[in-house]
């Protein structure tokens, strides 16, 4: 019997929590990220939430010449990820561990830069748009 | 319109396959669990087709893969034709059983709290891009690589730098995904992702189904919503990753095994075989399941003192030899995928000489079990008491766990959560990889975790 009662209280507790945690807490959650987000874009909301950024993909549309390469770093300029043009995302593989092992874009070899034909990088500015510069006056 | 036809052809693909596999037997199965039977068979199936086609040197063309799903659809009209013209449509005392749903007021409450955690599912699924890395990195990608090469034989998928993670990874997510952009013609990956909740709702019915084969309703439906309402399961469900797909598919091999030696319906058993094809064919763990689930069934096969030595084996080769044939294009495929250094691989498993290797690594036994224990067991925010009480109902009913069936069920779920452990000590897997992997290994075997538990709850009222 008491094994019993246990046994149903855990259940009871478990579905009571679980439905809290998914059903108000996930569901809230989400209504305030629409609502945070619910003036931006589909491609801003991504940028915001660190997703796959459409925004990046359209300047490297408007400013990068096909076959060339781009690199994409955040305002410290550490690795965010680097595209080559037609639309092919990279990620650099350090870049995943971004917030804990940022990777400077300056200890990089120039010939993997080379061997990519990257010569132009996107910036995040103070303003947090991306700002596209030359490789080459960036390494001096 | 486009994303309703590429999820109704999932539906049709599976619908398909399951009366092929049940030809003659369809009145064993309740309405619930065809229609689990149905999206598990279409995912797979589906996947599977278009691989092979490609693997053959076809494009994945919009009109190769919609003439593909056609055909699927044109079989479901034959056989509603056929089942017409022969009148075959009859339902057993089990299908009509496990069909109507007799009211109540627990029974509804419990319904509602199941549904309103698939409309969850469904919402997050459909309102958010893959906010997952490892969904992007792993499947995602892959997913974009073949909507614009049309191929798996694409240089960028075999490129090892450009699918940087797991680029040996299977394509079930990928192709289902693919799959969805070619019939919305755009690479949206909010719609790719959109064959998740589908997959999960036929979760959620397989895990009622199959419990409604020993417990009755309400028992089914209190333990149906424990998993509902799991957080992980939700999580995982909606963010386009393997692994809830993944745990549909093994729980689906695991059930349908131990409904093979409980009833001996051959239908089950090559059920289960194709699943767990399915599930390797989702994810590369699904090999160690794979052995596991082969072991157990041979097992289970020794010490059944009814059946004949012919009969043992060729129920073993039934569960193997189709496992096997469906997947021989992967395995010649998965050739010319290049592989990652960091983690192992099947030959690795092969070269290592484990009881040295578990020596020499004795000291990551402590951490890889406070890992589990910190946070998976106690992690309520994420697993509520889900493994508390798969301990609790474990130790409360030990003598019935040597019981068979249950003990079939324990041994798989218990080998699986031992070989997790034993690859995270054998392994060259860091901590901080192990702190991320625990929780989606976790979930991979939990449904039939739950079955379990169900099982045991349940025995010892003699249902069984």
């Amino acid at each position: 019997m008491v094994k019993k009662i246990i046994i149903r209280s855990l259940i009871i507790v478990s579905i009571f929590l679980g439905f809290y945690r998914v059903c108000c807490l996930e569901v809230l959650n989400s209504f305030e990220d629409y609502f945070k987000y619910r003036k931006m874009t589909v491609e801003d909301f991504r940028m915001k939430l660190n997703r796959q950024d459409a925004s990046i993909i359209n300047e490297i549309r408007n400013n990068v010449q096909p076959g060339m390469g781009v690199l994409v770093l955040d305002s410290e300029q550490y690795f965010i990820s680097y595209y080559v043009y037609p639309v092919k995302l990279y990620k650099f593989r350090k870049g995943y561990y971004a917030t804990s092992k940022k990777q400077d874009f300056r200890d990089v070899e120039n010939k993997w830069l080379e061997d990519r034909n990257i010569k132009q990088a996107l910036v995040k500015d103070d303003n947090d748009k991306f700002v596209l510069k030359n490789i080459s006056e960036m390494k001096r | 319109m486009m994303l309703l036809f590429g999820i109704l052809s999932i539906y049709s693909a599976g619908y398909t396959v399951r009366r092929l596999v049940f030809y003659g037997n369809s009145s064993v199965l309740s309405s619930v669990e065809k229609v689990g039977l149905d999206l598990g068979f279409g995912a797979g199936g589906l996947a599977l087709s278009f691989f092979y086609i490609s693997f053959l040197g076809a494009s994945l063309s919009r009109i190769n893969m919609i003439g593909l799903a056609l055909i699927f659809m044109a079989a479901v009209v034959a056989i509603k034709l056929h089942d017409l013209y022969k009148n075959r449509v009859k339902r057993s005392y089990v299908a009509q059983e496990g069909s109507v749903l007799k009211t109540g007021w627990m029974k509804i409450v419990v319904v509602v709290i199941i549904g309103m955690c698939v409309a969850v599912i469904f919402f997050k699924s459909l309102y958010y891009p893959t906010y997952e890395w490892m969904s992007r990195s792993i499947f995602g990608i892959k997913a974009k690589v073949l909507y614009e090469s049309k191929s798996i034989y694409g240089k960028d998928l075999l490129d090892k730098e450009f699918i940087m993670e797991h680029p040996e990874y299977p394509l079930l997510v990928p192709m289902l995904e693919n799959w969805l952009y070619t019939c919305r013609k755009s690479s949206d990956d909010r719609y790719g992702k959109s064959f998740l909740p589908f997959l999960a709702v036929g979760f959620l019915c397989s895990i009622y189904a199959i419990q409604r084969k020993f417990c009755p309703q309400l028992h089914s439906l209190i333990f149906t919503a424990l998993y509902a309402t799991l957080y992980m399961f939700v999580y995982r469900a909606t963010c386009g990753e393997a692994d809830a797909p993944l745990a549909f598919f093994y729980f689906l091999s695991g059930s349908y095994i131990l409904l093979w030696t409980r009833f001996k319906i051959y239908p089950y058993l090559v059920s289960a075989s194709i699943f767990t094809a399915i599930a390797m064919f989702t994810k590369q763990d699904a090999s160690a399941f794979f052995a596991i689930l082969s072991v157990c069934l041979a097992a289970s096969l020794f010490l059944d003192e009814k059946l004949g030595l012919k009969k043992k084996f060729m129920a073993l080769c039934v569960y193997i030899i189709p496992a096997l044939v469906i997947l021989i294009p992967w395995v010649i495929y998965k050739k010319l995928l290049p592989t990652v250094d960091v983690f192992f691989t099947a030959k690795d498993i092969f070269n290592l000489n484990v009881f040295d290797t578990i020596r020499a690594n004795s000291c990551r036994i402590m951490p890889v079990l406070n890992n589990f224990v910190f946070d998976v067991v106690l992690k309520t925010r994420k697993w509520d008491l889900f493994w508390i009480l798969f301990f609790v109902i474990q130790v409360f009913s030990l003598k019935e766990l040597f019981r068979k069936p249950v003990s079939y069920l324990a041994f798989v779920v218990w080998a699986t959560l031992g070989t997790y452990f034993l690859m995270f000590i054998t392994m060259h897997i860091d901590p901080a990889h192990m702190f991320v992997t625990m929780d989606r290994f976790a979930l991979q075997v939990s449904g039939l975790a739950l079955l379990l538990m169900s099982l045991l709850a349940r025995q010892g009222k003699r249902a069984i």
